[in-house]
């Protein structure tokens, strides 16, 4: 770069890129050198800097201008802001107030859980209370396969059939009562 | 921007005072002058601020994840337009809507009309080069910072400001107002 522009005619060409160059970046000392010297005798090329400048300055934004955000925008975004984010200081709910604002709730996890709660207890109630034949043997089969797997269920199996024989309990009702207590325990 | 995500509002007045208005004019300058369009999308775009906070990186300048949004809307639009398929007609009739009273108020009505052809040309150009343009001497930001908002380089931040000045400079010998006749 250094002999480049050293005892030669510099085209206004070249001195119009230099001058977009300087402002956006840095030039070098002999570039620098270069456009003031050109720019002392080029009338051509002031007038470029000039048109340049107020090309570039124009963008600055005018704090006089008209151009204003309209105020509605901000109305506008403020209110979604207040509805997005409700205020947290809000006062302790009594623990039945927290249960009915869940019930509230537009998505129905806590119904449905709820729900299924119910079925559940209603389900063992049911069991526990009705049973019938088919289902005793059902159980008694299925405590002899758990009781495949280890040594002490077989022990409790075997205890079970014992009392089974004996006919511990009075009726039908009774005995399975009994062997659903003696399954659970183990 | 922490505090905007968790509700605090006077945090968002703040924000909404500092960069309203330079969002207004980013778009108000990319559409070709189209003030209600400019406000809509300045609306959309705080709109997303409140609705989406997750999405600011903390780790970004703030100025940079904002005007990043902004130019991407501004490409989705210009992509939804199909603008720059159309004839130079539909610019010209996009550019017209550069209003005199938007312009400085105590200028001449020459450097009015100069301002005024500016941005017509401006919007011309391609949405990239026109944000570079802007993020460059509307918003004074460093070539840093435009090459990270552009995700580009450096040098193609350079490039595209020369090539934009130049075409500007062009296109505009006629209108400098200041212009005297060697
Ligand atoms: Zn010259």
């Amino acid at each position: 770069m250094k002999n480049v522009y050293k005892n030669q005619i510099v085209k206004c060409d070249t001195v119009e890129d230099l001058l977009i160059k300087q402002s956006i970046e840095i030039l070098s000392a002999d570039e620098n050198s270069l456009l003031e010297n050109h720019l002392k005798t080029c009338v051509h090329c002031q007038e470029y800097q000039n048109q340049l400048v107020s090309i570039q300055s124009s963008m600055t934004i005018d704090q006089k201008s008209q151009l204003k955000p309209d105020p509605a925008i901000h109305q506008l975004l403020k209110q979604r802001m207040n509805a997005f984010k409700p205020i947290k200081h809000r006062t302790v709910d009594s623990p039945w107030q927290r249960f009915r604002n869940i019930l509230e709730y537009r998505i129905p996890v806590y119904q449905g859980l709820i729900g299924l709660a119910c079925s559940i207890l209603i389900f063992v109630a049911i069991n526990y209370f009705s049973l019938s034949n088919h289902q005793q043997t059902r159980s008694s089969e299925y405590s002899i396969n758990m009781a495949d797997t280890t040594f002490y269920q077989i022990n409790v199996i075997n205890n079970l059939q014992i009392i089974e024989q004996q006919k511990i309990g009075r009726n039908v009702k009774e005995d399975s009562l009994l062997t659903r207590f003696i399954v659970s325990s183990m | 921007m922490e505090l905007i995500q968790q509700g605090d509002s006077a945090a968002f007045d703040e924000l909404y005072q500092r960069y309203s208005q330079r969002l207004l004019y980013y778009f108000y300058r990319m559409f070709g002058g189209d003030v209600e369009k400019a406000q809509d999308f300045l609306h959309d775009l705080f709109l997303k601020i409140i609705e989406k906070p997750g999405q600011f990186i903390a780790k970004h300048r703030f100025t940079s994840w904002i005007f990043t949004v902004a130019h991407n809307m501004c490409k989705n639009e210009y992509r939804r337009l199909d603008v720059r398929k159309n004839s130079e007609d539909k610019l010209d009739a996009t550019a017209s809507k550069f209003d005199y009273e938007y312009t400085r108020v105590e200028k001449n009505i020459d450097q009015k009309i100069f301002e005024n052809h500016l941005l017509k040309e401006l919007t011309k150009l391609n949405p990239d080069y026109q944000t570079t343009f802007l993020l460059r001497f509307q918003e004074n930001l460093t070539i840093k910072e435009i090459s990270d908002i552009m995700e580009c380089s450096e040098g193609t931040v350079k490039s595209r400001l020369f090539h934009t000045t130049r075409k500007l400079m062009n296109r505009l010998k006629e209108f400098n107002p200041s212009r005297v006749e060697a």
